[in-house]
Formats: C-alpha cells, sequence, structure tokens
C-alpha cells in the first residue's frame, strides 16, 4: 500500500514544489511588471481618487475610457470644493482613511505638493517602468520636477495650466455691439457702459473666500505695469511696499468705481457665483484660466448652465481674450502657468496596483492623454499630444478652434510660473490686499500695500 | 446539665458608616460603589476617553511646534504658540468681535424675546401661529439658511431692494450703488462716506452676522422667556395691577425683575455661543472680508485647516477658547448663585 502511495506522495510533493516555485516567481514578475500593461491587465478592484478637479462629468469621461481597456478597476471619484478639498483630506490623512488616488499641484494652497506630498508614494519608478529611463523628458518641460517634493515624485502630470487672462461670452458682446478685442483701459470702460446700459454685469469676480483666485487680476496688472515685478517679490528681491503694488491697487479701485468690476465682489466667491454669473450670461467677462475652456463644448456647457441654475441653457460662445492694457504703458501681460496638477497615489493605498495602473494610463499613454487633450481642461503633459479640435462639439467651432489653438499654444510655451512660488502666507496677504482693495475704501493703497509685505513669506528662487 | 450554647447576642450595630453598610469586607467594598455606577460607566468612559482625551492631546499638541506635516514633532516647544496667540492682532479682534457680538446678540435677544414673550402672554389673535413662527428659524440648520441670507444681503438682493424702493440707495448708470438720504447724510457725518451699501465690507460684515444669529436665535429667547413669565406668580401681577401698574410699568418692575435667572442663563448660552461660533462666519463671510468677522472659530479653522495648516497653534488657540469658555461660565454661575443668594438674606433680615 505504501509502496503503490509512494510515487503519488512523491507526485504530489513535486507538484507543490512546482506550484510554490511558480507563485513565487508570478509573484516578483507582477512587481516588476507591476506598472506596464500587463500588470494593468492583471490589476483589479475599487480605487477611490479625490480631487478639487476635473468635474465630475470630465472625471467620468478619462474613467469610461479607462475602464474600455481595464474593465477590471473601478474608480471612483469625488469631486471637493476647492475651500473643502484641505479639511476633507487633511482629516483623512491624519485618521487613516484617506483615497487611493488624489490631485496634488505644484503650488497653491488647496493642493500644493508642499501640503500633500508627505503622503504619497515616490512615482518615479512608476514612471520609469512605463515610460523608459528618459521617462521626464516625455512630459512637457519642467512638470515632473514642479510636482517632485523633498526628492519624490508626489504624482504624475496630468496636464498643465495657464491664466493672465479672460473669458467673454461672445453672444452677448455680439447683442451689445460690443468688440470683442479690447485692447485698452478706454475699450474696456466703453464695453462695461454698454453691459451696464443693458442690465448685463460686466466683469464678475468673487474675492469672499481665501482661495487665491482673486489675486489673478491683481498679478495681471502687476505684470502690465512691469512684467518682472511679481516674480522678483515672490523671491524677496523686491518689496510688496512697492509703487508697481500700490499702483495694481489703485487701478483695481478705479475698475471699481468704473462699473468695471462689480460692487458683488467682496461678497461673492469666485466658485461658485462668480463662475454661475458667466455661466448664466449675468455676466459678460470673468478672468480664468486655460481650465475653463472644458465649458466651451455644447454638452459641457449644457451641463455646466443647468449647474448653474439655467433652466433652458442654450450653449453661447466662449472666447478667450487677452488682458486689455489696464494701466496705458502698452505692455500686454504674459500668460503664467505651470503643471496644473497630477495624481498622486497614497502611501497607505488599498489597491497600490489598480491605482498605478490608472495614474499610467491617464498621465503617460498618449491614449489616456488624448482623452485628457479632448476635455480641454488641461494643457496635455505628455508631448505630442493635441486635442482632437475638429471633434470637440464646440459650439462656434469656426472661430473657436483657431483661438484655442493659439492659446493653448501660448500656454504651452508660458515662461512664468503661477503659484509656484507662492507661499501660503504670501497668497492669503494678497488675497487680504484684493478684499481691502475692493471693500475697504479707508485704507489707502499705500497701507494695504505695507499690510502685504508684512504678512508675506519670501520664497527662495531655485 | 449541660449548658445550652447560645449564640451570643449580636450587639447592636453602632450608628454610623458600618451600621449602614453592615456585612463583611468584601460586601462593605461593594456597597461603598455608588449605587448608579454601573449605568453612568459606558456614558463616564466615552465622555473620559474621548472628550477629555482629546482635550489633553490637544493641550498636549498646543505645546508642540507641528505645522503640517504628517509627523508629530518629538521636541516641545513649551508655551511659544501660546505667546504667539497674545501678541496675534488677529487673535484680539477675534476675541473683540466675540464680545461685540455677546452684547448686541444678547441685549437684542433679551428686548425681543420680552417683547415677544408678553405679547403672547396677552392673548393676542392667532398667538399660536406667531410663536411657530418665531420658532422656527431655532430648528433651521445654519448650513441650510447661510445660502439665503447671503443672497439676502447681496447688492443686488432684497434688503437693497426695499432700501432702493425706499429712496434710501440710488443706482448709478453703470450699476453702482450709493446710500442717498438721510443715510448718506449720517454716514458722512461719521466720517464712513465711503461705505457702500455692500454688506459683506469690513465696516458691516459684522453687523451681518449678527443679525442672521439674533433672527435664528430669537425663538429660543422668546421660549425661555414666555416659559419663566408662565411661573410667574399671578397674585403679583394683579397686586401691581391694583396699585395702578401700568403694561410697560408691570414689565419692567415686577416680570424683568422675576425672570433674573432666565436673563442669566441666556447670557451664559449667549456667551458660550459667541466663544464658539463658527457656522454663520464661515458659511456666510467666511471670516471676511480681509478678517472683518472673524471669530475665534473661523480662525482656529483656518488655521487648521487653511494656507498654512498650523496644528500646534490651532491646538493653542483652542484651548485658549476652552478656557475662555470655562471662566465665562464660571464667572456667570457664580454670579447667578450670589443674586439668587442676596433676596433670601433680605427677606431673612426683613
Amino acid at each position: 500500500m505504501i509502496r503503490i502511495m509512494r510515487p503519488a506522495i512523491a507526485l504530489m510533493a513535486a507538484s507543490s514544489m512546482v506550484m510554490a516555485v511558480a507563485a513565487c516567481s508570478g509573484g516578483d514578475s507582477q512587481n516588476e511588471n507591476s506598472t506596464g500593461p500587463s500588470a494593468g491587465a492583471k490589476a483589479s478592484g475599487t480605487v477611490t481618487w479625490w480631487g478639487w478637479t476635473p468635474d465630475t462629468p470630465v472625471a467620468q469621461r478619462y474613467i469610461a475610457q479607462f475602464n474600455k481597456v481595464y474593465p477590471n478597476i473601478t474608480i471612483k471619484y469625488t469631486n471637493y470644493e476647492n475651500a473643502d478639498y484641505a479639511p476633507t483630506m487633511s482629516t483623512a490623512f491624519q485618521t487613516g482613511a484617506g483615497p487611493d488616488i488624489f490631485d496634488v499641484s505644484a503650488g497653491g494652497n488647496v493642493g500644493g505638493k508642499q501640503l500633500w506630498g508627505d503622503y504619497a508614494m515616490d512615482l518615479a519608478p512608476v514612471g520609469k517602468a512605463a515610460l523608459g529611463d528618459a521617462w521626464k523628458d516625455q512630459f512637457a518641460p519642467g512638470y515632473v520636477d514642479q510636482l517632485t517634493f523633498e526628492d519624490k515624485v508626489v504624482a504624475l502630470p496630468l496636464g498643465g495650466v495657464a491664466a493672465g487672462f479672460f473669458w467673454i461670452d461672445k453672444n452677448l458682446f455680439d447683442a451689445n455691439g460690443v468688440p470683442t478685442e479690447l485692447k485698452t483701459y478706454a475699450d474696456l470702460k466703453a464695453a462695461c457702459d454698454k453691459f451696464a446700459k443693458a442690465r448685463v454685469q460686466c466683469f464678475t469676480m468673487g474675492t469672499n473666500s481665501t482661495d487665491t483666485f482673486s489675486t489673478e487680476l491683481l498679478r495681471t496688472i502687476m505684470n502690465s505695469i512691469d512684467p518682472t515685478y511679481y516674480l522678483r517679490a515672490l523671491h524677496g528681491k523686491a518689496s510688496w511696499n512697492d509703487p508697481v503694488f500700490t499702483q495694481s491697487i489703485d487701478i483695481m479701485r478705479r475698475m471699481q468705481d468704473d462699473g468695471i468690476i462689480g460692487q458683488d465682489a467682496t461678497s461673492i466667491k469666485q466658485y461658485p457665483e462668480a463662475n454661475n454669473n458667466f455661466l448664466s450670461q449675468k455676466a459678460a467677462i470673468v478672468q480664468m484660466g486655460t481650465w475653463y475652456a472644458q465649458y466651451a463644448a455644447k454638452a459641457s456647457m449644457t451641463a455646466s448652465m443647468q449647474g448653474a441654475g439655467v433652466s433652458n441653457p442654450k450653449p453661447f460662445t466662449m472666447m478667450p481674450m487677452v488682458s486689455p492694457d489696464l494701466v496705458g504703458k502698452g505692455i500686454v501681460p504674459q500668460y503664467v502657468g505651470e503643471a496644473d496638477y497630477g495624481l498622486a497615489i497614497n502611501e497607505k493605498a488599498k489597491n497600490p496596483e489598480a491605482a498605478k495602473t490608472f495614474i499610467t494610463w491617464l498621465s503617460a499613454t498618449k491614449e489616456g492623454q488624448q482623452i485628457v487633450a479632448n476635455a480641454i481642461d488641461l494643457v496635455p503633459a505628455l508631448k505630442g499630444v493635441q486635442a482632437d479640435w475638429n471633434n470637440l462639439g464646440l459650439v462656434s467651432p469656426d472661430i473657436q478652434i483657431p483661438a484655442f489653438k493659439k492659446l493653448f499654444a501660448d500656454a504651452a510655451a508660458v515662461q512664468e510660473s503661477r503659484n509656484l512660488y507662492i507661499a501660503a502666507e504670501t497668497g492669503n496677504a494678497q488675497v487680504i490686499a484684493v478684499q481691502q482693495a475692493l471693500a475697504d475704501r479707508s485704507k489707502s493703497s499705500a497701507q494695504i500695500a505695507k499690510q502685504a509685505e508684512a504678512a508675506s513669506v519670501d520664497v527662495p528662487e531655485e | 446539665m449541660a449548658t445550652p450554647v447560645t449564640a451570643a447576642p449580636s450587639k447592636p450595630p453602632a450608628p454610623g458608616r458600618r451600621a449602614r453598610f453592615g456585612g463583611g469586607a468584601s460586601r462593605r467594598r461593594h456597597q461603598r460603589t455608588p449605587p448608579g455606577l454601573r449605568w453612568i460607566l459606558p456614558a463616564f468612559v466615552l465622555c473620559v476617553g474621548l472628550i477629555y482625551f482629546c482635550i489633553g492631546y490637544s493641550g498636549y499638541i498646543s505645546l508642540l511646534p507641528w505645522n503640517w506635516r504628517p509627523n508629530r514633532p518629538e521636541t516641545i516647544e513649551g508655551f511659544d504658540s501660546y505667546v504667539r496667540a497674545f501678541h496675534s492682532p488677529l487673535f484680539w479682534t477675534s476675541l473683540e468681535h466675540t464680545l461685540v457680538f455677546f452684547i448686541a446678540a444678547f441685549v437684542v435677544q433679551c428686548v425681543m424675546g420680552i417683547l415677544f414673550a408678553a405679547l403672547l402672554h396677552s392673548r393676542v389673535y392667532g398667538a399660536t401661529i406667531f410663536k411657530v413662527l418665531i420658532f422656527v428659524p431655532v430648528v433651521i440648520a445654519p448650513a441650510i439658511m447661510a445660502p439665503v441670507h447671503r443672497r439676502v444681503f447681496a447688492v443686488d438682493g432684497p434688503i437693497n431692494w426695499i432700501l432702493q424702493h425706499l429712496g434710501l440707495i440710488h443706482v448709478n448708470e453703470l450699476g453702482n450703488r450709493a446710500w442717498t438720504g438721510w443715510v448718506s447724510w449720517l454716514l458722512t457725518h461719521l466720517g464712513m462716506e465711503n461705505v457702500t451699501p455692500n454688506w459683506i465690507q469690513p465696516a458691516t460684515s459684522l453687523w451681518v452676522i449678527i443679525a442672521v444669529q439674533i433672527w435664528s436665535s430669537i425663538g429660543m429667547a422668546f421660549i425661555l422667556f414666555y416659559a419663566a413669565m408662565g411661573q410667574i406668580d399671578p397674585d403679583l401681577l394683579e397686586a401691581a395691577r391694583i396699585d395702578g401698574a401700568g403694561n410697560i410699568r408691570a414689565l419692567v418692575s415686577i416680570v424683568v425683575p422675576n425672570m433674573k435667572a432666565t436673563i442669566l442663563a441666556l447670557a451664559i448660552l449667549n456667551a458660550i455661543t459667541a466663544l464658539k461660533l463658527f457656522d454663520y462666519p464661515y458659511l456666510i463671510t467666511a471670516g471676511g472680508p480681509a478678517h472683518s468677522s472673524e471669530f475665534l472659530g473661523t480662525y482656529i479653522y483656518a488655521e487648521l485647516f487653511g494656507v498654512s495648516r498650523h496644528y500646534g497653534y490651532a491646538a493653542t488657540l483652542s484651548i485658549l477658547l476652552l478656557v475662555l469658555a470655562l471662566g465665562v461660565s464660571i464667572i456667570m454661575s457664580v454670579t447667578a448663585r450670589e443674586r439668587r443668594a442676596v433676596p433670601d438674606i433680605k427677606g431673612r433680615r426683613g
């Protein structure tokens, strides 16, 4: 009996060993190629993704396309308002309940890498596995470095952003006989006079928040006075208590007195109110960055107009507009920009392999980046990818496509960073300065500038 | 003859503790345990374990130089952040706002609450409906009402619309609003000619918060005063009437003095509300513009979750808030006790 059993036992032992070896080698192979397509194909399960951007419909588009390739991975996206992102993330991370994937931006006080980088795993191996040794060069210049914190690649860039210009509602401009190119302050004032007669708000902006959207106009004005001043002041090479700053405050006040900036600027927020004012066609001009192009397509604009409270939305033609010369020095303010945001993986992610698969696909494959480009929310991070302009469903493709192509090309070539070097204290000081400029005339522009200087913190130049 | 062995008569238990508890040592231990302890134990553990631990932990964090990094620093900084708080203009501004808020909200709530209670005690037609209308704001969550109030106080909102139709606001051809009439005259003479009909601005944002808070809590003051008035001996009022007191005289000399305990309770409630105020300032004005409606609650939140995330400093502010709240409560409670004691002594002497 024993003799009969011996071969069977040997066979079983041998097969067990083979299976064990196979299992071990299988595991190793999966680890080595965990970011490659084959590993991605094997990854499965649910991944949570939290972000303040993109809007949920855009994220759903990304996820739907991803699931065509990786049907076994479920991505659950939660979008937070800018002001809610930091409190939510802070609490979640401190309690160990953070998401698998989260947004990280190059700078700024919402998702800045300096705020959340500690909680993210190093994605350099992921980038290298996906794109090879020269993987950083595959992305737009500087994007990976901008998302690197203390030698750790905190996030893989999804795309870039640029700001320092305006968006106009061309339908409102046309309806009121306003030319769509406003080159000088006088042009802007004349346009606003016409809008006032038609009971349309000219320029909507919201400063009733700690986010730094409201400071974009201040910066645009400063760059119209001296294009080098802002960065010099950020790095401590110029004072905020400077004639450039005080003149900018004075110009903002003049814009308010002249009916260009609405009186409600200090009682509303940029999001949602100023955004809603523009999308519901109550206001003709808003200052937003390249991310705002996403609303130019019929489908996304219809949804956004409904979100802004319009019951029967009819998409309108929105166009980017270079800032008029608000100072009279003939200087056109340059765009400012950088890597907008990237996706990071929580060091304690429950499903890191699936998370890596998603991030790699969206950031480091042409297929994924094409979806990102087509959402026209971001300047694509990966080199050689461009939006499929003819098939985006724009409201007025004939005039929008050339304008958007130029805008995105200019954005990709931007030289001055937007939020990268703004210390939290400096950003906050400028928000307060803008609020005081527009709502507290008891303070002179010199007093405001002095306060801003006292509250700001310089960031060393890299 | 065998002497029957009988148990020695036991001594009667000595009066006192032993007599009360009796029995052996273990039983004594058992009976020394307060009878309701096992019932309150879960809540006791929860309170001590959760709330007091959190307070203690906050106290510990307040001594650390912990800013925004995830790992807690090991070295204790000491009381540096307390010194920083006392040197921070924003801390004192927040306290000033708290004090102004408390005084304004308390005074208006007392006056309006007593007035409503007196009116509704005097057999007003449809009193039940009025009671409901006055009390409804108390039960509506601030998160629901804040957006409504933002709209109410908007530049083109209902309040400015009414004022415009009363001839107090002028809208120019650019759409900008300015005060006219006696309001303009008054502001000019107060040196506030730059104040525009934009309620969310440094000159007025605090008063918007106060107004909203009064609106939302006046019902509670009314209910307290209404109940307190019901406890006043009708004979007292009857005697006052016989002595010729009119409505106002009776209200001032009889009703209000008999509601001192309620007024003090309302003062304590308002003081604590003012100290921990967060929801309305955060949701309506975000503590601004330019910190003009900043309170301790919003200040702590901004330090904890805002641009800089100063965990240690936020904990310091929280501890200071706790000390303030406890101090105010103790002072008011002691004052209330003393005031209750004074009439008794006088009564005995008299």
